[in-house]
């Protein structure tokens, strides 16, 4: 039976900065805590104490829904540990060897293909959500008149950062894909 | 039938052409990593990410074919096309180091 005692984490990360999320990681297995599971949408992180190590945490996205097996096993078969996924995210960790390499993706092209694949889908909702956000707002009066200004208010205010932050994200990740 | 339009393929990137090389006879992704890690003396590795992308890329262009399957990992082989596209890019690349080879030469 292991020794490791259990912590749990909370860490909001974006798609568009999941860096940000692999690097809070590695420096907690620096300090003696793996991560070892993933939880409520990757927000919650499950860490086991363990020797401190230098360790890779990477989030991958893979384009396909089939074929997930391959996809698992060539990882896997190239050191990799599944850490756990959300939403279709996998998130991958691997204990770094010196003089070897601890990156998924290791050619400019294949980085560029990684962030068309998250930016594509993200720039389409954020598309799609422009006009339901114009039809809100020309409604205003309509809602007003009704006695519903309050839940019109939630709506229009939740659509517009739904939007602002699906716009932001886009263009973070089309800067990636400029910069990569 | 004539040559391939080869301007669809070519030229191919650094990890394409490597898989390409390394699928000499048949072999799945893990197996392709460490030949080209082998052939080119450490200088060039391929990510698991970057390699499985260019699975897809390379299958989908009839380079490459899925020719078995061994315990969740798909074995592949190169297709005709796929030598053709690999052989035209050897020419190119020769074409370019020996003319290269003439300009340094020329300079000295």
């Amino acid at each position: 039976m292991s020794d490791a005692t259990v912590k749990w984490k909370c860490k909001f990360w974006s798609t568009w900065n999941e860096e940000a999320h692999q690097q809070w990681a590695e420096a907690h297995a620096r300090q003696g805590l793996k991560l070892s599971g993933i939880a409520c949408m990757g927000l919650l992180n499950r860490f086991e104490t363990a020797a401190p190590e230098e360790r890779a945490i990477r989030w991958d996205y893979p384009p396909q829904l089939t074929g997930r097996e391959h996809y698992r096993q060539l990882y896997r078969d190239a050191g990799w540990e599944l850490v756990g996924t959300a939403i279709g995210w996998h998130c991958w960790s691997k204990a770094v060897e010196p003089g070897k390499p601890s990156e998924l993706f290791t050619d400019s092209e294949s980085k560029r293909r990684r962030y068309r694949v998250v930016m594509l889908p993200m720039a389409v909702v954020a598309a799609a959500n422009i006009p339901i956000l114009g039809v809100l707002v020309s409604s205003w009066p309509v809602y007003v008149e009704q006695g519903l200004a309050g839940t019109a208010a939630t709506a229009i205010a939740a659509c517009a950062i739904a939007t602002a932050s699906l716009l932001y994200g886009t263009l973070r990740l089309w800067q990636r894909i400029q910069s990569s | 039938m004539g040559d391939p339009n080869y301007s669809k393929y070519l030229p191919l990137s650094e990890a394409s052409f490597y898989m390409l090389a390394a699928l000499d006879q048949p072999s799945h992704g893990y197996a392709i990593m460490q030949k080209v890690e082998a052939m080119s003396g450490g200088s060039v590795t391929i990510g698991p990410g970057t390699m499985y992308g260019a699975f897809n890329t390379l299958e989908k262009q009839q380079l490459i074919a899925k020719v078995a399957e061994e315990e969740r990992r798909k074995i592949y082989a190169l297709t005709d096309l796929g030598r053709q596209v690999l052989a035209e890019q050897v020419r190119r690349l020769e074409m370019m180091v020996e003319n290269a080879r003439r300009a340094i030469l020329e300079k000295k």
